[in-house]
């Protein structure tokens, strides 16, 4: 273990110690409360969406906008010698090394340099003609149309001096890094070496490298004007991206703005910005003309980054009961020169009771693009190693695995020994196990078939950390009585404009059409949610604590009129029936500012403190089961019938929270049976780098996806909610896995499942 | 994607003589652009022939079919006499592709389809199909999707087409503009030293249309095996073709996809088993035969393999 890591391991220990004396979350008086709050709302982007009337980033049109691409390395690692330009027409720039503005190294994200920094890398990437990735930019090429800016760029070559590059995860010496996705890299309780079992099971896992492969490809378009600067951007955080590109380029905070409101897709690839971001407006101040850079498909293999491929090793023991013992989980995966680790080992220390436990992340260094946070990032690869290994036990007691997992519920984090907030993943076992009907699954493998299709049922276990972050909102109230909050976060497309408004409708006690939800703004307010599936509830608390001070405002005008509310303590005043009411009565929101003679009332609000997360543990759990078909001969799976429970706390709103979760299972079958990119280890190409050769799920591989909730309130949490958005695609790589080995007797430890795998 | 020129033809004498040196054939264009927007073909002209009589589906005296070279590919599989005299052709087609593609994709086009190795597509890696000579980066590398039949050390990429299985199945033949009709079975050339030249089409000559001969009835599976339900290539595919007389095996055809360069005949394979009442142990010897040549490499062992095993269910199938 490093030093770093070890003063970060000591401080998180000091923090836990420090956490006891926080007090807990304050109750959400709105937990309990059924209007617009649980109700199945249709999507408030959906029209607009639907009619093609959202405007995406790469579809903004400014004034003399020019057109960039970007050429990337041809080689891993080494250095440029030469860049060859041939003439081309149209070209306006070429940037390169050479000529590029110097751009201010900024701390990379998730580092403990930056925590929360929004560049993807601090490499000084255009300001040096060292290479650390294939595909790293080299040149960036900008023309009147994108045609003419592309054909330039294929012309572009360069000359090498090339150095060794470590490509392949074998052969790298292993490290602990200082920490992993803000997780202490090392955990020990106990010894499991020494504990006694009646059962074993250890073996090896592996997940592969995997891109997010969102539909809509990053995308960024700089405008300046003068010192001012303004970027749309592809970005799931632009308030981050404003900091970044204000230190970069030695602007004052204000002057740059960054707008995003609508994205499509990202599952934490466009958490962080890439280069090409901070090079489209390098180019855009250079060629002195507004840019538009989009990435090719192909590009995004190249220049963003994916989700490490992971080795996962764990040993169970458990006595003749079922009831563990001991457990290990010893997890490698790859990192940059930036060192960003997902901790595959979370699951682990937080899904099983068990007296020891044991377990460390580490890393490989290679030279290739940094990698992302991607949907479950850890948890989900990680948890296929523990979910598979849990099944495999079961097999080895002879118990049902749904059983195995209900023996080994615990009370207390496994780890922390602090008591959960909430966590009902025993009712989520039950209702998924009723909705599919697990209690027909027969007991051995191979036990049923149709035809030459061998069918099999698995079933694991999903668990994903919550978190509340930073965010601020502005909140309006206008005459007329409609209220428009507004916020840095944006809509990816799961629906937080439509949950928010209906939080902010019940909040403030008015109907869902007074309620007006913008967002994607840099400048409204410091708001950090890059992801974490935190915007529902930290949004939340952000407008919750606007309402309060709304109430004060409006306690103020009241003050010394005729009023009923005239003399009210805030305390005593209730948002509801489209105003404010105390116990001698109310007033409309629309009277009030009427008898003050004001056109509207603005206040901020901030999210509070997360005391509960940082004083005891607050997961999202799921069960999952799934039906297989395996044909025998030509080892083809097919996903035929999902269901899946979920304990997400209170349920904002079910049509979409189902959605979110079909979303995340769909990916995890993905995950489970097609996606790989390929990586030549020889040079660092990704070598599928097209969506006909890198397989994400079409509509025939996917089932019907019953989706079922627990829905019951966190006491702790604002609105009783728990993040919820990426907990969908946790455990389902495992669940297949299972299903397979039920159907076949066969057990496949190595990511994806594909055919080749079954067929001997 | 390089400047070039782009001319529209209305006849296919007019084509041809449109067709200069680096001139290409537009059609549907779901290959060709594909292909022009990643840099690896860079046409100085495109000659579009999409307005040329040759989109129809005729009848033939004696029984056959002719298939316009601009016939689109849905059109094809949905015609109610490839549906019922050819319903291999018809299955295969709905096996390749999406219906979007399906829907722009011709015939012709088909025929022509490159390959989708990756190192091919990847203009940095080394492929003797783009540049001669330059060797093969797919010998070493990734090469899961790659040939087990037919291919050298000059390139194993294999041909990616699911409806050409088929046509080799049918002894469908190629017409071709200004000279003798190419039996489709030798329409596609090995690599041998020539990676890059893929077919007998020289430069400008031009697909008009694709003859199936009649067939008797019988039976016909086409099979394919893929990595997804839908929209992916093949890893193996069979066509099966079989005519039964007095519990005999009159006709054959067994073709494969997924495996070679070029849609693949086994023509050992149908030999051993013509005249036969297609008993399960000559099918196994079938199947053995049909891959005795196999020569897989390192991710792609599994192949022959699969194939033998497709064998033997399609000809079960036939049978049954």
């Amino acid at each position: 273990m490093t030093l770093a890591s070890r003063g970060f391991t000591l401080a998180g220990k000091a923090m836990a110690r420090l956490a006891r004396l926080l007090p807990d979350g304050r109750p959400d008086p709105l937990a309990h409360q059924r209007a617009e709050l649980g109700r199945p709302a249709d999507r408030l982007d959906g029209p607009a969406k639907a009619a093609g009337a959202v405007r995406y980033t790469a579809e903004h049109r400014l004034p003399g906008l020019v057109h960039a691409v970007v050429v990337g390395s041809t080689i891993a690692r080494g250095r440029v010698t030469a860049i060859h330009v041939p003439p081309a027409p149209g070209v306006l720039l070429v940037m390169t090394h050479h000529n590029a503005p110097a751009m201010k190294r900024t701390a990379a994200y998730a580092t403990l340099r930056g925590p929360l920094g929004a560049a993807a890398i601090s490499l000084p990437v255009l300001n040096t003609d060292e290479i650390f990735w294939y595909g790293q930019p080299i040149a960036v090429v900008v023309a009147e149309s994108p045609e003419q800016a592309r054909h330039a760029a294929s012309l572009i070559h360069a000359d090498y001096q090339r150095w060794p590059a470590a490509l392949s995860m074998t052969g790298q010496r292993p490290f602990t890094p200082a920490h992993a996705v803000l997780e202490e890299p090392v955990t020990r309780i106990g010894d499991p070496r020494t504990a006694p079992a009646a059962v074993t099971v250890e073996a090896e896992y592996a997940t592969p490298l995997e891109y997010h492969n969102a539909m809509e490809p990053h995308a960024t378009v700089a405008h300046w004007e003068g010192d001012r600067l303004t970027v749309h951007d592809t970005s799931q955080y632009p308030y981050g991206v404003k900091e970044m590109l204000a230190r970069k380029f030695s602007l004052a905070e204000e002057n740059v703005r960054v707008l995003a409101p609508f994205i499509g897709g990202g599952f934490g690839g466009k958490t962080v910005a890439w280069p090409h971001v901070w090079l489209a407006v390098a180019a855009a101040r250079l060629s002195g003309r507004p840019v538009k850079l989009v990435l090719s498909r192909a590009d995004l293999f190249a220049m963003t980054g994916g989700r490490a491929p992971t080795r996962s090793r764990v040993s169970l023991g458990a006595d003749a009961s079922g009831r563990l013992t001991a457990l290990e989980h010893h997890a490698l995966s790859s990192c940059s020169a930036d060192k960003f680790a997902e901790a595959a080992v979370i699951a682990s220390r937080h899904l099983y009771a068990c007296p020891n436990l044991h377990s460390a992340q580490q890393v490989v260094r290679l030279d290739r693009i940094q990698n992302a946070f991607f949907r479950g990032p850890g948890v989900a690869p990680g948890s296929f190693a523990l979910e598979s290994a849990m099944d495999e036990l079961a097999w080895r007691l002879g118990l049902d695995p749904l059983e195995l997992r209900l023996r080994n519920e615990p009370d207390r984090d496994p780890v922390a020994g602090n008591r959960f907030t909430s966590r009902h993943l025993r009712e989520a076992y039950q209702l998924g196990a009723d909705a599919f009907g697990w209690s027909r699954r027969p007991p051995v493998p191979r036990a049923t078939r149709d035809g030459r299709w061998l069918i099999g049922y698995g079933m694991a276990a999903a668990i994903n950390p919550d978190a509340v972050l930073i965010a601020g909102v502005k909140l309006r109230l206008s005459a007329d009585g409609t209220v428009t909050v507004r916020s840095s976060t944006n809509e990816l497309g799961a629906g937080t404009s439509t949950a928010q408004s209906q939080a902010t409708a019940d909040r403030l006690g008015l109907p869902l059409d007074r309620v007006r939800f913008e967002q994607g703004d840099s400048d409204v307010a410091r708001t950090r949610i890059p992801g974490a599936s935190a915007a529902t509830t930290t949004l939340a608390s952000a407008i919750w604590s606007a309402r309060d001070k709304l109430v004060r405002e409006l306690l103020k005008l009241a003050r010394g009129t005729g009023s009923p509310l005239a003399g009210l303590s805030p305390g005593e005043a209730e948002t509801r029936d489209g105003g404010l009411f105390g116990p001698r009565g109310g007033e409309t929101y629309e009277r009030i500012l009427a008898r003050a003679g004001l056109d509207g009332v603005e206040v901020e609000g901030r999210s509070a403190l997360p005391y509960q997360t940082i004083k005891r543990g607050t997961y999202s759990y799921g069960a999952h089961f799934c039906e297989v078909r395996v044909d025998e001969d030509t080892g083809e799976t097919r996903v035929t019938r999902w269901a899946g429970a979920f304990d997400g706390g209170r349920i904002v709103n079910p049509k979409q929270a189902a959605g979110q979760m079909r979303g995340g299972i769909i990916m995890g079958i993905g995950m489970a049976l097609t996606e790989e990119a390929l990586l030549d280890e020889r040079t660092g190409l990704v070598v599928n780098h097209s969506l006909a050769d890198y397989h994400v799920p079409t509509h025939a591989d996917v089932p019907d996806i019953d989706i079922r909730f627990v829905d019951r309130p966190d006491p702790q949490t604002p609105l009783g909610a728990k993040g919820i958005g990426e907990l969908g695609i946790v455990g389902v790589a495992a669940a297949v896995a299972n299903a397979v080995h039920h159907a076949t007797g066969k057990r496949v430890r190595s990511l994806p499942i594909t055919p080749d795998k079954l067929m001997f | 994607m390089n400047p070039f020129s782009y001319v529209t033809a209305t006849d296919p004498a007019e084509a041809r003589a449109l067709a200069a040196e680096g001139a290409k054939y537009l059609a549907g264009g779901t290959n060709l652009v594909d292909l022009m927007r990643e840099g690896i073909e860079t046409p100085e002209r495109l000659v579009d022939i999409g307005r040329l009589p040759l989109a129809g589906i005729e009848d033939l005296p004696g029984g056959g079919l002719r298939i316009g070279a601009l016939a689109r590919n849905t059109r094809v599989a949905a015609d109610p006499r490839v549906r019922d005299r050819y319903p291999l052709l018809s299955e295969a087609i709905v096996n390749g592709a999406s219906p979007q593609l399906r829907n722009r994709a011709t015939v012709g086009g088909n025929l022509l389809q490159r390959t989708r190795c990756g190192y091919f597509y990847d203009r940095h890696s080394a492929c003797g199909k783009r540049e001669p000579g330059a060797g093969c980066d797919a010998l070493d590398g990734f090469n899961r999707m790659h040939a087990v039949l037919g291919a050298g050390e000059s390139c194993i990429a294999v041909h990616p087409s699911d409806m050409c299985v088929a046509l080799a199945a049918l002894d469908a033949v190629v017409n071709i503009a200004g000279r003798d009709p190419v039996p489709l079975a030798d329409f596609h050339l090995l690599p041998g030293d020539t990676p890059h030249v893929e077919t007998v089409l020289r430069p400008g000559e031009l697909v008009t249309s694709i003859d199936l001969p009649p067939v008797p009835p019988g039976h016909s599976v086409y099979l394919k095996v893929r990595d997804r339900a839908s929209y992916a290539f093949a890893l193996v595919s069979v066509a099966v073709f079989t005519h039964l007389e007095d519990g005999r095996a009159s006709r054959v055809r067994i073709a494969l996809g997924g495996v070679a360069p070029k849609p693949w005949r086994a023509y050992e394979a149908e030999r051993l088993l013509t005249g036969t009442s297609l008993d399960d142990h000559l099918i196994d010897q079938a199947a053995e035969r049909a891959l005795a040549d196999a020569r897989p490499r390192e991710h792609n062992a599994f192949k022959p393999e699969l194939a033998r095993r497709l064998i033997r269910r399609a000809l079960k199938g036939a049978c049954s």
